[in-house]
């Protein structure tokens, strides 16, 4: 009975999120009419508050030698992760409240489902075993499918729902179907197992063909969990369809958790520990995954950069800003060493707070005139400069120029490219940095260097809160560019635990 | 290593050579004598009335989800009763948790009138403002489709002739 309470000690953070999706949908059956976006939106926040205050206490712990209940891990990985999660859920919940894209009946299930969605990214990044990992990607996707298509009755919003489910069924089979040859190599779930037996296979030399395949399979379904060529396909039409919050929430806690879950897969399975030396075979293959994984970054990146420029949708602009985003992260996975995985986890810091704030503003904009493109944003400046002056200060970030934090997290990014050998990639990153440019500043430019008079909407008054949101999330973008060492302390010490 | 790979393929074959042998023996060798009475897809039941291809009301599926959930509850719940008495109060409160987390979900549905047969529907998705009081019309939500009416008998252009061809040995 002492070790289950010790246990359960240590999934506080889930046990309370869990409780407060349930009391989510409790209290939207118990208010008044008319109150529920309030009430259930605050008791979601009191919950996020206290899941986040569950996991500050674990930071700094010595966590369990062993994983919770045989599959949990609590390590400071995952505290970060989760703590990512909890920030971006409760950004969406406080942008769901300001937004009139949901419906006016059911607040209790948008806020248990996304609560839900949140509990599956939480599993994601805290796992080594293969079956909770799978469930937490379910749990997190069907959730995701869900929320893309909350707002009843409108054909765009039911269209990427279908999209989204038909996509995410075909790349979760095929994960699981990696995940299967796995087990039938090793016999084991558990990737701490299935590392040094992988690395056993592979000193006995009976050649790659197996390994590469499952690898393969299994990196397809992370690809698509993080909208990485040639698995991108669904971002642009679910990312415009679905409701502004939801593409928040996908844009930035869906794909953190994504990429959790790839960087502790590639950690235990496919590093051989290079102070043991493991065999021969096994470095050259995790030199190969890394070269594999390098080539889909330039893909990404190339592929969601060129396609943005034609784009005249906003949302439809940052869903494939987003795509071409996860090709510079990818970047630092390919280096697969503990320097890149240190850039990655700083670079989606940093991707989290430019990114809520980019759509914080298109949900903004989109809430007050009804319209998303990008070319009727002319004279916003004039008319409203302080939602005009933050969108710069994200879209600089998002650029990666100086002096914001965009340019610190790419410049990890390079450097940990560069140092381990992919100076091509270094120069394709560039590149592209440079290609996006014109069409983030195509946004800059519609907004402040027309004239006043051809503003097509009169003035709209951000509301303190909606104010004080962006102000927040603005500071972040700029304060990390130059105060970025407690972060990158932070980003580092979270490396160290993982094996 | 790879040859461990042939035990796989001969599985594989031996599966399928013992479908398609048995059916294409059983083929060759079984008697052959169709009557209409046969073939109808309830041999001693009801008589068939048109096709199952016609459209259903999205309420037989709420309905089904839910009792799915519960159908699955009560497949969970038997194994739990069988080990509860070993486990104890641990596996007593786990269990309790998982039927409360459902009946949460149940009593969401029904206080929100997802279970209601008969309802008022909102017209305005958007804005709540405009509701438009109809009940529905019958359990199908609207007319019966004709196809269906044909088939049973009842249908506005259908003959009696037409009637005893299609059901043939009735």
């Amino acid at each position: 009975m002492n070790l289950l309470r010790e246990e359960l000690s240590w999934i506080t953070p889930e046990l309370c999120l869990t409780l407060f999706a349930c009391v989510a949908l409790l209290v939207d059956l118990f208010v008044q009419k008319g109150r529920e976006s309030v009430m259930v939106g605050f008791f979601s926040l009191m919950g996020l508050l206290a899941t986040a205050f569950f996991l500050y206490r674990q930071y700094g712990v010595t966590p369990p030698a062993q994983p919770v209940f045989g599959c949990m891990v609590v390590d400071p990985f995952s505290t970060l992760f989760k703590l990512f999660a909890v920030g971006a859920l409760a950004f969406v919940v406080l942008f769901t409240m300001l937004s009139r894209q949901t419906r006016p009946d059911g607040y209790g299930e948008f806020y248990f489902i996304l609560l839900c969605a949140g509990l599956g990214a939480f599993f994601l990044a805290s796992t080594y075993n293969l079956l909770l990992m799978y469930l937490g990607l379910e749990l997190l996707s069907i959730a995701s499918y869900i929320l893309a298509g909350y707002a009843k009755g409108n054909r765009r919003s039911g269209e990427a729902a279908m999209k989204y489910v038909i996509f995410g069924a075909v790349a979760s089979g095929v994960m699981l179907y990696g995940f299967t040859l796995l087990y039938g190599m090793t016999g084991s779930i558990d990737l701490t197992v299935i590392g040094p037996k992988l690395r056993d296979q592979f000193a006995l030399d009976h050649g790659t063909i197996p390994i590469s395949v499952a690898t393969g399979l299994c990196l397809a379904g992370f690809a698509y969990k993080i909208s990485a060529a040639p698995f991108h396909f669904w971002t642009p039409d679910v990312y415009e369809g679905a409701p502004t919050p939801v593409t928040t929430f996908l844009a930035v806690a869906s794909k953190g958790a994504g990429f959790a879950a790839l960087l502790r897969f590639l950690q235990a399975g496919f590093i051989p520990d290079r102070t043991l030396g493991g065999p021969e075979a096994m470095m050259g293959y995790s030199d190969k995954l890394g070269t594999l994984v390098a080539v889909l970054a330039a893909l990404t990146m190339t592929l969601g950069n060129l396609a943005a420029l034609g784009q005249t949708n906003l949302k439809r602009m940052l869903a494939y800003s987003s795509i071409a985003h996860a090709g510079y992260v990818l970047m630092g996975v390919a280096t697969m060493n503990r320097e890149g995985f240190s850039s990655v986890l700083f670079y989606l810091v940093v991707y989290y707070f430019m990114n809520l704030g980019a759509f914080g503003v298109v949900m903004y904009y989109a809430n007050t005139t009804g319209d998303e493109q990008i070319d009727d944003l002319k004279g916003l400046g004039w008319r409203s400069p302080l939602v005009a002056i933050t969108m710069v200060a994200f879209l600089v970030a998002l650029v990666g120029l100086p002096p914001t934090a965009g340019f610190i997290g790419k410049w990890f990014l390079f450097t940990a490219a560069v140092k381990k050998g992919f100076l091509w990639l270094a120069v394709v990153a560039g590149i592209n940095s440079a290609i996006s440019l014109f069409y983030y500043f195509r946004v800059a430019r519609a907004m402040w260097l027309r004239p006043e008079e051809e503003a097509k909407y009169a003035t709209v008054h951000a509301s303190p809160a909606f104010a004080a949101l962006l102000l927040v999330l603005a500071v972040g973008t700029v304060w990390f560019g130059v105060g970025f060492d407690s972060l990158l302390r932070y980003c580092d010490y979270s490396q160290n635990l993982l094996r | 290593m790879y040859f461990d790979y042939f035990n796989v393929f001969v599985f594989l074959t031996t599966g399928l050579l013992f479908v398609f042998a048995n059916m294409i023996v059983g083929g060759l060798v079984r008697p052959q004598k169709p009557t209409p009475e046969k073939l109808s897809p309830y041999e001693c039941g009801e008589d068939v009335i048109g096709d199952s291809w016609i459209r259903f009301d999205i309420r037989f599926y709420t309905t089904a989800l839910i009792y799915l959930i519960f159908a699955v509850e009560i497949a969970f719940l038997f194994p739990w009763a069988l080990v509860v008495r070993e486990i104890g109060m641990l596996a007593l409160v786990e269990g309790f948790t998982f039927v409360a987390i459902l009946l949460l979900g149940l009593v969401y549905v029904w206080v929100k009138g997802d279970l209601d047969w008969v309802k008022t529907y909102n017209a305005s998705v958007k804005g709540g403002t405009e509701v438009e009081d109809r009940p529905a019309a019958d359990i199908h939500g609207g007319p019966l489709p004709v196809e269906l009416l044909q088939a049973a008998g009842v249908g506005p252009t259908i003959t009696e002739q037409q009637t005893k061809g299609e059901k043939g040995h009735s």
